[in-house]
């Protein structure tokens, strides 16, 4: 008989689904390292001061369970396309009457998968059905009988639990007996147990189905219960290191992590009005681009888990904190220094030459490029003076405005500004999270001669606003999984606490 | 509109009113009968005139030192788009000379632009060696002249190009015993060319491998290569170094002693591991070390850094373009090391100038023994571009560039230079 286990966890590595702010910083940077869950010794790099253990939150409501069985369906024909064949030998116990039942040749056909919310966490069930087959009986080692099963619109029902490993990986977990059910189980004795009472054969039929099901959930949950993570949009466990800039200056690295609370003592989701919501921590750290002058990266702290009136299912949560927290460490690693931020932005002169006529000399088509020389960290707020709205201040940054001229990039001249803008955030069909300026406010207090004359400082704001504008414009903040059945841009929302992010 | 268009329009006019030149019977000269080249004057036909007014120099420049130190300075002038050669006195003072720009179709003078990617060489017998492209005939052009002449004596010639193919651009010339040996690059076909021009004018031509034993290559419809190609004459076997843009590589093409040529990859690849190492090898400048082994300065594009390399050796940083930021308490870079000149003087030390674009300021960099032994940024010297030298006296260099002029820029002004090299920081 295959051994027939009532909890089982399985391990496999998600596909990482949501991305993080600092991923996106990462991804930008000239080197990434995506250390796959298994040494486990990144997240201890990571100070607790800088973890929010609710820094990305899930929130998984009925319109999240109906997408997940109907992508975990769309895996019956492709995992289990023969159907399931089970067999061995199965031990039927029926008030003390033990019977041995040789099911080889058993063939369990699967069909659709529900899930819904249940007293353990979540109730799969799968729909099976049988073809009638005859399996034999045994009386210690002779063969008895041939009895026929059959089962049409069954359901195999799995309570699942929530349990994370130890690399904070949200993991699905059998709790209790898998059971089947359904109104068309048949066993048919006939010819089988002559004389036996009516009672004892219904007690071998239980067994029996009770038998099979455990055969059916064990051949089938391997697959199962590994796609239920990134079906739900669970599979967020995941660790990045790498540099976020590394130029002829020095290198800044980050690192970022993503995990479930390992703790026993806590539950790894909470039931919020119909939804059930499940924290993910997130770890963010940087080592400082020797370009940005000593900061300290301030301490996270810890979020509140959203209440009945924010716990939007079909979303993923992100705290502030950890918007905060993505943007400065970018910031501190390099990410602004220079052309990092900047690279490919260019704005052709003769539209800042009302501004500032002396780019006016410049030859037709020349294209002004900036470097940044941060002074300060970022400030961010999240909807403050508007809803949906992130409100990033760059404090005092060094504005350098470059053109090539006769093959050579050559400062023009220099502005230090401080400058806020106010973004919309939005992800489109691809899944791309993207930011859209929607007002630029910047103030320039000084400015110096380069190639050309210090430009009188409106004229510097009124040339460096429409650069902060193309800078921001659709800069992409990080991926998630590719929205399918959507088209276009829409807005994400965003509140004090969170951006929430449509899963 | 050039100037000289109105002198020529005075000449035009008297034409009309001028009488016993050209032989003709009623004693009115008509142009028509004059010589290709020629209009008639107050004396008959007489030489058109071509133009001597100069506008903005400094772009494009090259410079040649003669036997006896004077200074020869081809240049282009970006206001009249014309080439113009600068000849050093022997009274120190130095004359302006419009080269070309222009061409006389019949009896009318046609505004050409010409004179960009100039090249200068002079040879042992103090022949001046230049080659220049004529953007508007898309070709390289090719003039001698001698000391005799006082270096005025122009003879130009069409190298190659023209037409439908686009050729003579980062063009670069070498000459030794008699042979006048050019590089430059086909913009249509974005390829490096070499030219050779015999003792008995015979020019002969070809194109250059861009490969240097990559996987794949050469890359259909992909290659371009050959900018910043500049060339030297080891031995009567040239050699050229190049960039290689599609790869972001600095190549030099060797010819061997049987004719062939080899292009090897110098900087930018890993030729063990073969991964890239950066974009580098634009702003090349390429001269011989007292040795005579080729030694190199270019500009790295991924790093905004000067570098510089005597092939067989590791490349040497010479200038990162890192500085420390009082203001911000933190360090920043800059992109430094575009336009860079390279030279040795006569302590065999190799003397680079270029261009610190963030300052900006013109730098010099002095490297010995592979090593660098100093960087100073040139305060008397106005930023600019198209540096070229040559080692000058003891401890001298002299040359010119184009200098942004303050207060104008972009506009260009020539500036010739005689400075020390400051051999200590």
């Amino acid at each position: 008989m295959i051994p027939t286990s009532r909890r089982r966890a399985l391990s496999r590595a998600g596909h990482r689904a949501l991305g993080g702010l600092v991923a996106a910083w990462l991804l930008a940077g000239s080197g990434c390292t995506t250390i796959p869950w298994g040494n486990g010794g990144l997240a201890d790099e990571i100070p607790a001061d800088a973890r929010d253990p609710h820094g990305i939150v899930r929130v998984l409501g009925a319109e999240d369970l109906n997408a997940a069985a109907a992508r975990l369906t769309n895996l019956v024909p492709t995992q289990w396309e023969n159907g399931l064949a089970v067999g061995g030998m199965v031990t039927l116990d029926a008030n003390d009457t033990l019977l041995d039942a040789d099911i080889d040749g058993v063939v369990v056909e699967p069909g659709p998968i529900q899930i819904a919310l249940g007293g353990a966490g979540l109730e799969v069930r799968l729909g099976v059905s049988i073809a009638p087959v005859h399996f034999e009986t045994y009386d210690t080692t002779t063969a008895t009988c041939a009895p026929t099963l059959s089962a049409e619109g069954g359901v195999l029902v799995l309570d699942l639990g929530l349990v994370t490993d130890k690399l904070g990986r949200v993991q699905p977990v059998l709790v209790g007996a898998p059971r089947l059910e359904g109104e068309d189980l048949v066993v048919d004795w006939s010819g089988c147990l002559d004389g036996a009472p009516a009672p004892l054969l219904d007690s071998l039929t239980d067994a029996l189905w009770d038998a099979l099901a455990d055969v059916t959930a064990d051949a089938i949950a391997p697959e199962l219960l590994a796609g239920l993570p990134p079906a739900l949009g669970l599979d967020l466990a995941t660790g990045l290191s790498g540099t976020v800039a590394a130029d002829a200056i020095g290198a800044g690295y980050a690192r970022f992590s993503v995990m479930a609370d390992t703790d026993d003592a806590v539950a790894v989701w909470q039931r919020v009005g119909d939804a059930i919501v499940v924290p993910f921590g997130v770890g963010i750290s940087a080592e400082q681009h020797p370009c940005m002058p000593a900061l300290a990266l301030p301490a996270m702290g810890t979020s509140p888990l959203p209440g009945p009136g924010s716990a939007e299912p079909k979303t993923a949560l992100i705290s502030a904190a950890v918007v905060r927290q993505a943007i400065i460490a970018g910031w501190f690693a390099g990410a602004a220094c220079g052309s990092h931020a900047t690279s490919g932005v260019e704005i052709p002169a003769e539209m800042l030459a009302a501004a500032w006529p002396a780019l006016a000399r410049l030859p037709a088509e020349t294209a002004l490029s900036v470097q940044l020389w941060p002074r300060e960290s970022p400030s961010v707020a999240l909807a403050i003076g508007g809803a949906d709205q992130l409100t990033v201040g760059t404090g005092l940054v060094d504005v350098d405005l470059f053109a090539e001229l006769d093959g050579a990039l050559v400062r023009l001249a220099s502005m230090t500004v401080d400058a806020d803008a106010v973004l919309g955030v939005r992800i489109d069909a691809t899944g791309w999270v993207t930011l859209a300026p929607e007002d630029v406010t910047l103030r320039a207090s000084g400015t110096r001669a380069g190639l050309l004359s210090a430009p009188p400082l409106d004229a510097a704001e009124a040339v460096l606003v429409p650069i902060v504008q193309s800078l921001l414009s659709g800069r992409p903040l990080l991926v998630v999984p590719a929205r399918s059945g959507t088209t276009g841009t829409t807005r994400a929302k965003v509140t004090a606490e969170h951006v929430a992010i449509p899963m | 509109m050039k100037s000289w268009w109105s002198r020529l329009g005075l000449v035009l006019a008297s034409v009309v009113a001028c009488a016993g030149c050209g032989g003709d019977s009623a004693g009115v000269c008509d142009d028509a009968t004059c010589p290709a080249g020629w209009v008639c004057g107050e004396n008959g036909c007489e030489p058109t005139a071509t133009p001597t007014t100069t506008g903005d120099l400094g772009r494009f420049t090259s410079t040649a030192l003669t036997s006896d130190g004077r200074l020869l300075v081809a240049t282009y002038d970006s206001t009249y788009e014309n080439l113009v050669v600068s000849v050093e006195q022997a009274d120190g003072h130095d004359e302006l000379q419009p080269v070309d720009g222009w061409r006389i179709e019949d009896q009318t003078l046609v505004d050409t632009d010409a004179g960009r990617w100039t090249s200068l060489a002079v040879d042992p017998n103090d022949t001046a060696h230049l080659v220049w492209f004529d953007a508007d005939a898309g070709a390289l052009r090719y003039a001698r002249a001698s000391r005799n002449s006082g270096w005025k004596d122009w003879s130009i010639e069409t190298v190659d190009g023209g037409g439908l193919e686009v050729r003579g651009t980062h063009a670069s010339v070498a000459a030794a015993q008699g042979i006048v040996y050019v590089a430059y690059r086909d913009e249509t076909a974005r390829q490096l060319r070499y030219a050779r021009r015999d003792a008995d004018g015979t020019w002969t031509y070809r194109t250059i491998d861009p490969c240097a034993g990559e996987a794949g290559c050469p890359e259909t419809g992909a290659e371009d290569y050959g900018e910043w190609a500049k060339i030297v004459v080891i031995g009567q076997r040239p050699r050229i170094a190049f960039y290689d843009r599609y790869r972001g590589d600095l190549k030099v093409a060797t010819r061997t002693e049987v004719g062939a040529w080899v292009t090897t990859t110098l900087d930018g690849r890993d030729l063990v591991s073969d991964v890239d190492t950066g974009d580098v090898g634009r702003f090349i400048s390429l001269a011989l070390t007292p040795e005579r082994h080729p030694a190199l300065a270019y500009y790295d594009v991924s790093r905004g850094a000067l570098r510089y390399l005597v092939p067989g050796s590791d490349p040497l940083v010479v200038d990162a373009g890192v500085r420390d930021d009082a203001t911000r308490n933190a360090k920043r870079s800059d992109p430094v090391g575009q336009h860079s000149a390279l030279a040795f003087d006569d302590s065999g030390r190799a003397v680079i100038l270029y261009l610190d674009g963030g300052i900006p300021a013109v730098k010099q960099a002095v490297v010995v023994a592979g090593k660098v032994a100093a960087t100073r940024t040139l305060d008397g010297l106005s930023p600019g571009a198209f540096f070229s030298f040559d080692a000058y006296g003891e401890g001298q260099l002299r040359g010119a560039y184009g200098a942004w002029v303050e207060g104008e820029a972009p506009r260009t002004r020539l500036v010739r230079f005689l400075i020390p090299v400051y051999a200590t920081p």
